[in-house]
């Protein structure tokens, strides 16, 4: 144990000797560095506003090409999200909405208002359960691209989009919406990553590109009255 | 004030403190896949803190951390559980020592983790070898650490 510590006592001195002459040649360094270490939380959090927002807008502007209707905005429930599931076994949230706010269960739960991130599992009266689509028994029925070619949202760590037609196109930057009866039609989930094509299986799958982590969710949206 | 094995326990029992509440707020993961530091800390606390109210201390503290529903869940249980089990056997163990005996201590708690909440499709899965690799590393990390701060306050 005493080397170890030798040892590292020896790299940190010849770290601090290599890199102190930069610091000595610009004496502004030091307050730059400093200074970017502790913006850089607001700069994330920044980053983290402008994805969902740019999410937001690209949902909008898919719903405007393929004409389907969005939700009407009186329609959306704001929730904070106040824990993460901490373990691997589930990947779950819970919100502070609850059974008072007229939440149920089943209901989908919004990333921005127009990406989709899961569905309600259980409620209680001022929080929620929700499983999102980084579960592994998560799916749910979707379309792929214009011509909304049918897959299966499988759930998992890295979601992918299973039972693909082999004889359908798709494409990298295809679009990925929801088409389940228990919720709105034409909900984005995210885009074409990539294509997998196995020769011997009988379905395409394709990995998901999303415009969030898990880890990133602070607050979410939930849409009322699914039925239309 | 206290007595030299208590210190050690304490220094212990403060380590794997540290390590917990670092570890639940950096929310370390790759891929989305995070090391299980709430059954690695009972595990390690089990080797190394012989006073069984210093060892329950912290598994109080790890619990009242640990909670994240409103509301009391099975999770809450199972860790409980599976700490007080590993406290009682880590006493009955002799090889503690031995590298393969905690290895299987580490891969038999997560199993029967992922078993208990029905994740048992899941086991064979790259998850559970990535979690059980850095739940591994981190408990050898630890338990290196506390076994050097025991012989530091002895």
């Amino acid at each position: 144990m005493k080397k170890i510590l030798i040892v590292i006592a020896y790299v940190a001195g010849v770290v601090l000797l290599v890199a102190t002459p930069f610091f000595v040649l610009k004496p502004g360094r030091f307050v730059d560095v400093s200074l970017r270490v502790f913006s850089l939380p607001s700069i994330l959090d920044e980053l983290s506003a402008l994805k969902k927002e740019n999410s937001e807008l690209k949902g909008k502007l898919f719903s405007l090409e393929s004409s389907y209707l969005l939700p009407a905005d009186s329609r959306y429930l704001y929730g904070k999200v106040f824990s993460l599931y901490p373990f691997n076994v589930k990947n779950r949230i819970y919100i502070a909405l609850g059974s008072d706010n007229g939440i149920k269960s089943g209901q989908p739960v919004m990333f921005s208002k127009t990406v989709l991130l899961g569905q309600i599992t259980g409620v209680s009266t001022n929080t929620s359960e929700v499983i999102t689509i980084f579960d592994s028994s998560y799916s749910l029925p979707v379309k792929i691209g214009k011509k909304g070619i049918d897959g299966l949202l499988q759930g998992g760590v890295a979601p992918e989009i299973g039972l693909i037609d082999k004889t359908k196109q798709i494409a990298v930057g295809d679009e990925i919406f929801t088409a389940a009866k228990d919720m709105p039609y034409g909900l984005l989930v995210g885009s074409v990553k990539s294509v997998k094509e196995d020769p011997s299986a009988a379905f395409l799958k394709a990995q998901i590109s999303l415009p969030y982590a898990l880890s990133d969710i602070i607050d979410v949206y939930v849409i009322r009255d699914v039925s239309r | 004030m206290f007595r030299a094995s208590q210190k050690n326990d304490f220094a212990v029992a403060a380590l794997l403190l540290g390590a917990l509440v670092l570890f639940s707020l950096i929310n370390f993961s790759t891929i989305q896949v995070k090391p299980n530091i709430f059954i690695i800390v009972p595990i390690v606390a089990a080797l190394l803190i012989e006073n069984w109210h210093i060892f329950f201390g912290l598994l109080l503290i790890e619990l009242i951390w640990l909670k994240f529903t409103p509301f009391l869940i099975i999770e809450y249980g199972i860790i409980l559980l599976f700490s007080v089990c590993s406290f009682i056997v880590a006493k009955l163990l002799i090889f503690r020592k031995i590298l393969l005996v905690r290895l299987f201590f580490v891969f038999l708690l997560q199993f029967l983790f992922w078993f208990v909440l029905q994740a048992t499709s899941q086991i064979l899965s790259l998850v559970f070898l990535l979690e059980l690799v850095y739940n591994v590393i981190i408990e050898e990390l630890l338990f290196a650490l506390g076994s050097w701060l025991k012989k530091r306050f002895s």
